[in-house]
Formats: C-alpha cells, sequence, structure tokens
C-alpha cells in the first residue's frame, strides 16, 4: 500500500534521510519511530508529496506521492506533527471547510469523533489549548473515513485518557482494514497498535521488524527506592543489570520475561517505591546492541 | 480556481480589505474638498510655506483650476500607492507565506487539489481584492466628486486614472506575491516585499525632488501610472499593456517557483 524506496533527501546542513525504504501492507499499521530530527517528519513530507527526493521513490497504492498527490488526498488522512490552522475560524467551521474543499461529507463522523474525543468545535480555533487543536487535527484526519491514514505524531499533546482513546480509535480503524503509518519517538505509544516498526536513526533505517519480536528484545527498566541495603546477588543470579542512583534509589533492568521473577524477589526487600521507566529509543538501541551504540547504524 | 478557496480566502481578508478601502476612500473625499473651483490661491499659498522639493517629491506641484488634474495630480501623485502597497503587502504575506510558515498550509493541500491550482486561486484572490479596491474607489470618488462638484469631474478620464493605478497595484501585488511564494519564511517574504516596493517609492519621490534627480523616477515602477498621458488625452493602452502583462508574467513565475519548491510543512 505505501511503499518507500530508497528514498533520500539531504538538507544543506547536513540533515535528512539517506536511502530509507520499507513497506507498509494493506491494512497494517506501522510505527515509524526516531528520536526528534531523525528524519521522521522528513519522510513523512516526501509521501505527502510536499518534498521532491534527491533519490528513490514513494509510493501510495501505486501512485507517485510527488507527481500523483491530488490523486492520493482522495483516500488519504494526514495528521501534520506541526499544529496550525486557518485563522480566524471555530473549530466546526475549519472542518466544513476541510469536507469542501475535500467535496465530502463527513458529518456524521465529524460528530462522532468530536464526542469519543470530547471537545467542543464551537470555541474560535485560536483560543484552543494545544491537546484540542490535536483532537481538531486527529477528527480532520479521521472524518472522511480514508483508506490510508499517516498520522506524525499524533499523541503529542493528548493527556493520558485521550492517548488511550486515540489507540482505541486506531485499533477500530485497523479492524475496518485501514493502513497506517504513525510515527513516534515513544516505542510504548506505538507498541499497543502496530503490527511492524521501522526505527529511524540519524537519517537511515536502524532496524525494522515485527512488533512482537522487537517487544521480546526489549528489557524492562524500574526505578526502585528501597529503605535498607540492597542485597545485589540475587538480582545479578536473574542476569539484572543493577544501576544505582543515589540515596537509596536504584535502576535495575531485566529480559522482559523475568519480570515476575524480579518482582516476586522484590517482594522479600523492603521496597519503598517502584516506578516503571519509559524506555527511549535509545535505551532500546543500547539494549540490543550494548555497548556499542555508535556502531549500530553499521550493525544492521 | 478552487471556488471554496477562494470564497474563505476573500472572507479571510475582507477586514483588512476594509480598512484599507474606507482610508483610501476617506483621503480621497478630504483632497477632493480641498478642491476649490473659484479660488485656489489659499491652497496655493499654503504650499509655498512648505519647502519646494519636499512638496514637489509628493507629487504637489502646482495647482490645478480643473477638478480632474486637481485629483490627478494630487491624488494620484503619491496616495494612491500608498495604502493599497500596504495591503498588497500584508494580504499577499497572509495568503501564502504565512501558512507555509506555520504549517497551516498542509491543511489546504489535502484536498484533492494540486498544489498549483491552490496557488493559482490565492493570487487571484489578491488581483481580484485590488480589483474591488479601485472599483469601490471609482464608484465612491465619482459619487463624492458628483455631490460636491455637480458634474466637473471628466468621467473617462477619472476611469483611465483608476484603471492605470489598478494595474499598477496589481504589479505590486505581484511582486509581494512573488516573494510570498519563493520563501518559506514569512518574515523574510514580509521584508522583500515591503523593502523593493518601499525602495521604488522612495527612487519615485526622490525623482520628484528637482530636475536633476528625474531620472530616479523612470527607474521606479510607479512612473507607470502616468497621469500627464491620461490627462492630455493621449492613450494609454500600450501602458496598461505592459502592466499587464508585467502582472501575468509574475503570476506565472510565482505558480512556477511554488509549484517546484520542497515545502516544510
Amino acid at each position: 500500500m505505501i511503499e518507500v524506496e530508497g528514498l533520500t533527501l539531504q538538507y544543506p546542513n547536513g540533515k535528512g534521510i539517506r536511502d530509507v525504504s520499507f513497506q507498509v501492507k494493506e491494512g497494517q499499521v506501522l510505527g515509524y519511530l526516531g528520536p526528534n530530527g531523525a528524519g521522521k517528519t522528513t519522510t513523512i513530507r516526501c509521501l505527502l508529496g510536499y518534498s521532491k527526493a534527491d533519490r528513490g521513490s514513494c509510493a501510495i497504492r501505486g501512485l507517485d506521492c510527488r507527481r500523483q498527490a491530488p490523486a492520493i488526498q482522495r483516500f488519504l488522512g494526514y495528521l501534520p506533527g506541526e499544529i496550525a490552522f486557518l485563522d480566524g475560524m471555530t473549530g466546526r467551521q475549519f472542518l466544513a471547510f476541510l469536507s469542501r474543499m475535500r467535496g465530502t461529507k463527513g458529518h456524521a463522523r465529524q460528530q462522532e469523533l468530536a464526542e469519543m474525543f470530547e471537545i467542543d468545535l464551537s470555541g474560535k480555533i485560536k483560543r484552543y489549548s494545544k491537546g484540542m487543536k490535536q483532537k481538531v487535527g486527529i477528527i480532520a484526519a479521521f472524518m472522511h473515513d480514508p483508506e490510508v491514514i499517516i498520522l506524525d505524531e499524533p499523541t503529542s499533546g493528548l493527556d493520558p485518557l485521550m492517548q488511550s482513546r486515540f489507540t482505541e480509535l486506531v485499533l477500530s480503524e485497523k479492524k475496518r482494514g485501514k493502513t497506517i503509518l504513525m510515527s513516534s519517538h515513544i516505542f510504548e505509544e506505538v507498541e499497543k497498535t502496530c503490527d511492524q516498526v521501522v526505527i529511524i536513526k540519524e537519517g537511515q533505517v536502524a532496524m525494522q521488524g515485527d512488533i512482537h519480536t522487537l517487544g521480546q528484545t526489549q528489557r524492562k527498566s524500574f526505578l526502585i527506592q528501597l529503605a535498607g541495603p540492597l542485597d545485589a546477588s540475587g538480582l545479578t543470579a536473574l542476569g539484572a543489570h543493577v544501576v544505582p542512583v543515589g540515596s537509596g534509589r536504584y535502576e535495575v533492568s531485566v529480559r522482559s520475561d523475568q519480570v515476575g521473577a524480579l518482582l516476586r524477589l522484590l517482594g522479600r526487600l523492603d521496597v519503598v517505591s517502584l516506578e516503571s521507566k519509559k524506555q527511549s529509543l535509545e535505551d532500546i538501541f543500547l539494549h540490543l546492541y550494548g555497548k556499542e551504540e555508535a556502531h549500530e547504524s553499521d550493525a544492521v | 480556481m478552487n471556488l471554496t478557496l477562494f470564497k474563505a480566502d476573500l472572507k479571510g481578508n475582507a477586514i483588512l480589505w476594509a480598512i484599507i478601502a474606507y482610508v483610501m476612500m476617506m483621503y480621497f473625499s478630504v483632497m477632493s474638498l480641498m478642491f476649490d473651483p473659484t479660488d485656489t490661491s489659499a491652497l496655493a499659498s499654503m504650499l509655498e510655506l512648505l519647502p519646494e522639493g519636499l512638496m514637489s517629491s509628493f507629487g504637489f506641484n502646482s495647482v490645478s483650476t480643473n477638478l480632474t488634474s486637481f485629483l490627478a495630480d494630487y491624488y494620484y501623485g503619491f496616495l494612491v500607492f500608498m495604502f493599497p502597497m500596504i495591503y498588497c503587502i500584508v494580504a499577499a504575506n497572509r495568503l501564502v507565506a504565512k501558512l507555509v510558515d506555520n504549517g497551516s498550509f498542509a491543511y489546504l493541500l489535502m484536498a484533492p487539489v494540486s498544489r498549483r491550482t491552490i496557488i493559482v486561486t490565492k493570487g487571484a484572490v489578491l488581483l481580484s481584492s485590488i480589483a474591488m479596491l479601485f472599483a469601490v474607489l471609482h464608484i465612491g470618488g465619482s459619487a463624492v466628486c458628483r455631490m460636491f462638484f455637480g458634474d466637473m469631474l471628466n468621467r473617462s478620464i477619472f476611469l483611465r486614472l483608476n484603471i492605470n493605478a489598478a494595474l499598477l497595484t496589481m504589479l505590486v501585488g505581484m511582486i509581494c506575491f512573488f516573494y510570498s511564494c519563493y520563501f518559506n519564511d514569512s518574515k523574510l517574504a514580509l521584508s522583500f516585499s515591503a523593502g523593493v516596493n518601499i525602495g521604488f517609492l522612495l527612487l519615485f519621490m526622490l525623482g520628484g525632488v528637482s530636475s536633476q534627480s528625474e531620472w530616479l523616477k523612470k527607474l521606479s515602477i510607479f512612473s507607470l501610472l502616468d497621469t500627464q498621458r491620461i490627462l492630455e488625452g493621449s492613450g494609454t493602452a500600450g501602458l496598461d499593456l505592459l502592466l499587464a502583462g508585467l502582472v501575468l508574467a509574475l503570476f506565472g513565475l510565482s505558480v512556477w517557483v511554488f509549484d517546484r519548491k520542497n515545502l516544510p510543512i
């Protein structure tokens, strides 16, 4: 459905993407992961036809993203990473304007989505909070029931409740056979919804594959605080990494199949607090490739 | 052309447009009321109090005894450029560069409409709103003159002045539009469109100061409003055609540039 082949676009400042290739098959959800500035938005700009690649090609449903952009827009939904709307309109006026531009009638779906995200569309968009603007963008991307949906950091600005509503929305669209590409810089964000992941770093694909295989190799990290001293011997037996971070606090990471064993072990200790640590992409790189982070892109 | 976008953009610019139209009409009315068909000496003596170079740089040279040439000298010498220029700079920037800069242009491209269609629509909004400014000036101006001076205004000359001025303003507008399409940074687009047009205006004013500096006027696009020829009744079709040609050429260039560039949205 979405095919990216050897896509290369270098900016004068040296940033950009190099030789990026991946595919999203019909009905799949792909998580496009990368730290900030890795080239996620650059890739999306090529997919939307905003930018012309130096080399390589990208196509959606066989249509060239640059030359046939208007034809692609007939079945595409897009949420830009930057939230800015046209001035002086209310949320409802803006969405109505967009529907007229598209020549679609998405009113029922629009209303449904507005209720799902609990947003009142009658105020001026200019006065909306960041999260509300993001909701308007999400409604704009889904309201015309597109077949292919591209989302650039879709949950930024949403509170946890709305983030889970969004996850539900993506899952239900997936059930209806939609093809979705969503970018993010947090692994957990795409974990629940995506089948495939492509991780991009410094403009190049660092790894790609099935999300469950990636999830299994991944380690889980916890931040624990103990009242007493830590007896590290039990932990090392589990194959856990323990890093003291001061004042009785330790960062402990284990393979994901050892989480249960770790919790049983901690039950015998005098634990004051326990929190799970969100994994950054850097952590994932670290865990997958050890300390040789610098070479990881060569390793793939 | 996309009609939905055309209407939305006209509406989005309506307040700015109305303010400019109001100021243009107000100045026109004040100017025309300063004309006294029986006695021009009062105005002449007032002008004598001011430095000659300053007044002539604004195109105020002689006090005419004829309403039409009075207006041609005073209103169409300088004021007619200034306010529409402000409109052009602000509106052209709002139509394209501002939306590209803040990223909201992406929403316009979400329709199954080509980039070219969108930018042609944007240019058409600018040109037609300029045409409407001068339509208001022409109709309103005629009414003001009829009210105070009866039939003294030569209507065909007045019409030709307005057409010439409208085309010149469209050229100013297209210069702004080009920069708005060329730059992704709204501030750069603003600086260049304001800088180039104000530069032309300064050249035009400096050229009016004395006969030695008159050649400077020729370098300015504002010398393409030839009030003298229109007043003499000689043909200005060639001049109008030249202006229209320049407007279309710049419009085409803007569309071409915008269609080709990479959008950072």
